[in-house]
Formats: C-alpha cells, structure tokens, sequence
C-alpha cells in the first residue's frame, strides 16, 4: 500500500496542470489493481456503493484512516477526498433512480450509462499504460456478463409486469430500504477492522442477502403448512347428519355448515332462530348460547357454504400472494445489483 | 304433498324476511315432527311403551300405557297416561298425566308427574316416545326431589318396606291389565 501511494504522487507531482479526470484514473487504477479476480472486483464494486450510501459516521472513519497517514502528504489527500465525494454523489444518485422507477429500472438504468460517460469523456485524458491495457481487456470480459445480465433482467421485468400490484410495488420499496440499511451496517463494520481482513469481510458478506432472505421463506412455508389443516376442516364437515332433530326437516348446505354451540349439537337456522327468540339454551348441552356464535350465524345466513368456500379461496391466495412477493422481490434486488454493476463497469472503462 | 311445498315456502319467507316467527308456523313445524315421532319404531320401545291417538285428526293429542319395569313393585301393571302436547312444542314440554291410579313418589294421587325433564330441565332434542321412556325409568327408580306433600313420598322416605307393599297392594288393585 505505501509503495502504490508513492507512486500516485510522484505521478501526481511531474505534470505542472492538475487535471482531476487524470486524478480519478489513476485512483481507480490502483484499487483495481489490489484485486486480479473479477468476482472480487465485483464485490469491490458493490461494496463502494454501500459505503457511497453510508451516513456521515462512515465519512468520520475515512477522515480518520487519512489522519493517521505521515504529514507530507497531506495536501494531495484532501482534493482525492473531494473526488471521491463526486463520485459517491454520482453513484448515489444513480442508485435513486432504480429506486424511483421500480417498473422502469431498465430504461433509468439504460439513461443513466451515457451520462456517466459523457461526464468522464469531458474530464479524462489521451495516455494509457501497459496495465491499463490489461485492465481494458477485463472489462470487455465483464461488459459480456453485464449484457447476459441485462437480458435476464428483461425477462424479469416481463414478469413483474404480468404479476405487478400497487400495495405489493410499496412493500417492495420497504424491503429493498430495509436492506439497503443493513448493508450500511456491514461496512461501518467493514472500515472498524484492518485492511488486510477486507478480503474476508468479502466473502462473508457474499453470503448475508441469502442468509437475510430465509426467514422471510419461512413464513411463507408455515403459511403454506396451515393450508392442509383447512382441508382437514373441510374434509370433517361432511360427516353431518341429514335432518335436523328439532324440525325432523332435510338440512341444506347452510344448516350443514352451521354450528352454533362447542358441543357439537346440530340444527337448522330456522329452529336456531326460534330457540334464540325463546330461552337461548342449546337442546343438546342446556347451556346458554353464546353471542359470538350470533355473530357466527349472521355472517353464514348470507352464502353458508359459499362464504366457507370463499375463506378457504382467500386464504390459497394469500399465500399465493406471499409467495409471488418474495420472488419479485428477490428479482428486483438482482436487476439492482446488475444495473449497478453495469454502470460501475462503463465508468472504469472510460 | 301440497300441504309439505307450502310449508318449505312458508318457513322460507319467514326465515329470510321477517323479523319474527309467527305461531302458525311453529304449529305446522310441531304437526310435522309430531307425525314423523308417532311412526318410529324402535325395539325398546315396543317392550315398555305402546301409544295411539284418541282421535286420529288430532296429532296433538296422544294416550300410551306403559308398562311396569320388571324387578320393582309395579311389576306387571299396565298404567294408563294422557299426553297433551302444546302449540309450541318442541319449545316448551309436553302435559303427561297418569290416568291409572299409581303409588309413587314422584306422581301425585290426582296423577300429575314431577320430573325435572318434564319442567325446568326440558331440551328441544327430547320427544314424547324419550319422555314415555323416561318415565317408565322413574317407576323402578324414583328420582329427587320427591314431593313433600304426598304420602308415598312419606312413606318412601321412613319405610321403604311399606312402601313397596302399599305401591305393590295398588299396583294388583288398580293397574291390572
């Protein structure tokens, strides 16, 4: 590390004109030099726009690490500190839009990409060296994934179109603000610990999206368990008897979905009725009817088994529902992540 | 068969209309049950009880006799009873009076029965050939509370001896087949 910053200042020191387009290169060039592989670049990648999103906490840390380097060089530090704020400003604006535009992401993303290049284009400059000519070929490498990612993406969108809804569009928004928080979090852990643990911090912090995911599957699946204990409800209504004891008459599909007293006692709404009028006892047990059944009654005189129907039907869709937000939320975090990528890749490039 | 269409039509109106039940449509729910509780058959039944109806126009009249439970002092006695069922039975209970003349702890000398099922106790899901059967029950068990004011209550209560020999003397005297 301190070798790599000598040479970013002698580089700085030879030309007489500060260019800040130069000053952003060669920034980039040396981090991206710290890791070979393109899965950690990426993962590089990702982490900056969390520390870009961090509060003004994370800015105290930074200020701090560049207070602890030697005083000779503290001049330079400050204006790379106010590039890097330039950057931040861009990537976080740029993160805003994918946020506004949830069924759009694509096009805010496509519109996004041109303008970081038009900036960059305006402030860089004609040289280039052997490294970055190696650095120019991983690009291309990585601008193929961006584009396989971006078809997955389309065909991500086609679906969230077909399944979209409003009040699951603003859950959606509170996940995705959730976990932007708790990724805020990872890296004012990140930046407590020393740099040489950066790599692992990496690969940890790879595996918490899953991690957070699970317990929103789980409910799902309890849900989804509840399920077969209405069938088994359903299934035990069928065995009721044909005619009521009090009337002798044929119970229908209301007077067999009627059950008005805990012991079992079954009748027809009718003599239900009548009974109500009179003392209020239930003929099998003697004990007073309560008023929840009332309510019970009231509620089954208007489609009896339909309204049965209807509940078991509002359930199965509940869970449907829950199922479909989960996997549209899973979908929206990866176009994110994809998109972003997307852009962080043009800007190195150019 | 039309007298049936015109009781489902009924009972539908007033059950999804009408606020109240009118007492026409308790009757004709209570001839209905009535009929179909005149012609069950039940085994047990057959032994102890045996009803018919006086005027066979009139459901709500009924006369059984019951027999005397083997094993207690009314043992081979034929006892007459009128049963006189309300307007509004299966909500409130039925009238049964003994029309034999019996010695028992529970029926006073004019033949009126003291039964809790038969009072405070009554339940909807009960029928008259339950009742009847119930009361058959009572003859070899006498239940609480006893009357206060009969002399076979009495005599239940300071000797049980007597009492079966008195209940026994009336049975032979009064319940003869």
């Amino acid at each position: 590390m301190i070798s790599d910053s000598i040479t970013n200042a002698s580089a700085t020191s030879a030309p007489t004109a500060r260019d800040f387009g130069k000053k952003k290169r060669t920034n980039r060039s040396a981090k991206l030099k710290q890791s070979k592989l393109g899965l950690r670049r990426e993962q590089w990648l990702s982490q900056v726009a969390m520390i870009n999103k961090g509060d003004k906490e994370e800015m105290e840390s930074n200020r701090r690490i560049g207070s602890e380097k030697p005083d000779q060089r503290d001049l330079p530090r400050p204006v790379e500190n106010l590039d890097e704020d330039n950057n931040g400003t861009h990537r976080h604006e740029s993160f805003i839009e994918s946020l506004s535009n949830s069924p759009n992401s694509i096009l805010s993303g496509m519109n996004s990409i041109p303008n970081f290049s038009s900036s960059s284009s305006s402030g860089s400059g004609g040289s280039c060296s052997g490294n970055i000519t190696e650095e120019e070929d991983a690009d291309d490498d990585g601008c193929l994934d961006d584009w396989e990612a971006i078809a997955d993406a389309l065909a991500a969108d086609d679906e969230k179109h077909e399944k979209e809804n409003p009040p699951e569009s603003c859950q959606e928004h509170e996940d995705i603000k959730q976990s932007a928080l708790i990724g805020g979090a990872d890296v004012v852990l990140r930046d407590a610990k020393a740099d040489s643990q950066r790599r692992k911090q990496k690969s940890n912090q790879a595996w918490r999206p899953d991690d957070k995911l699970r317990p929103q599957g789980l409910p799902n699946l309890e849900k989804q368990r509840s399920f077969p204990v209405m069938n088994l409800h359903f299934s035990s209504v069928t065995v009721v008897p044909s005619s009521c004891p009090i009337c002798y008459e044929d119970l229908d599909l209301t007077d067999s979905n009627f059950l008005p007293c805990p012991c079992g006692f079954r009748l027809c709404l009718f003599c239900h009725k009548t009974i109500c009028d009179g003392d209020g006892r239930c003929p099998g047990c003697r004990k007073p009817y309560e008023r929840n059944t009332i309510k019970f009654e009231a509620s089954v005189q208007g489609g009896g088994l339909t309204i049965r129907l209807a509940r078991s039907s509002s359930m199965f869709c509940r869970v449907v529902c829950e199922y479909i937000r989960w996997y549209t939320n899973f979908k929206y975090i990866k176009v994110a992540i994809s998109l972003f990528l997307i852009a962080c890749e043009n800007l190195a490039y150019l | 068969m039309m007298c049936f269409q015109n009781f489902k039509v009924r009972k539908f109106f007033t059950s999804r209309n009408s606020g109240k039940v009118s007492p026409d449509t308790v009757s004709k729910s209570a001839e209905n049950r009535l009929w179909k509780e005149f012609q069950e058959k039940d085994d047990v039944l057959k032994i102890h009880v045996r009803s018919w109806l006086p005027s066979p126009e009139n459901i709500f009249r009924w006369e059984a006799t019951v027999n005397g439970p083997v094993g207690c002092p009314y043992e081979k006695g034929v006892f007459t009873v009128s049963v006189h069922i309300p307007p509004k039975y299966p909500y409130e209970p039925p009238k049964i009076t003994f029309k034999t003349k019996i010695f028992h702890p529970n029926i006073s000398e004019i033949g009126e029965i003291f039964v809790d099922i038969l009072g405070s106790r009554w339940s909807s899901a009960l029928t008259i050939n339950l009742v009847l059967l119930s009361i058959c029950s009572i003859l070899s068990n006498p239940v609480e509370p006893l009357l206060v004011s009969n002399h076979a209550a009495r005599l239940y209560q300071k000797d049980r001896k007597a009492y079966e020999k008195v209940a026994r003397e009336w049975t032979l005297k009064y319940a003869k087949g």
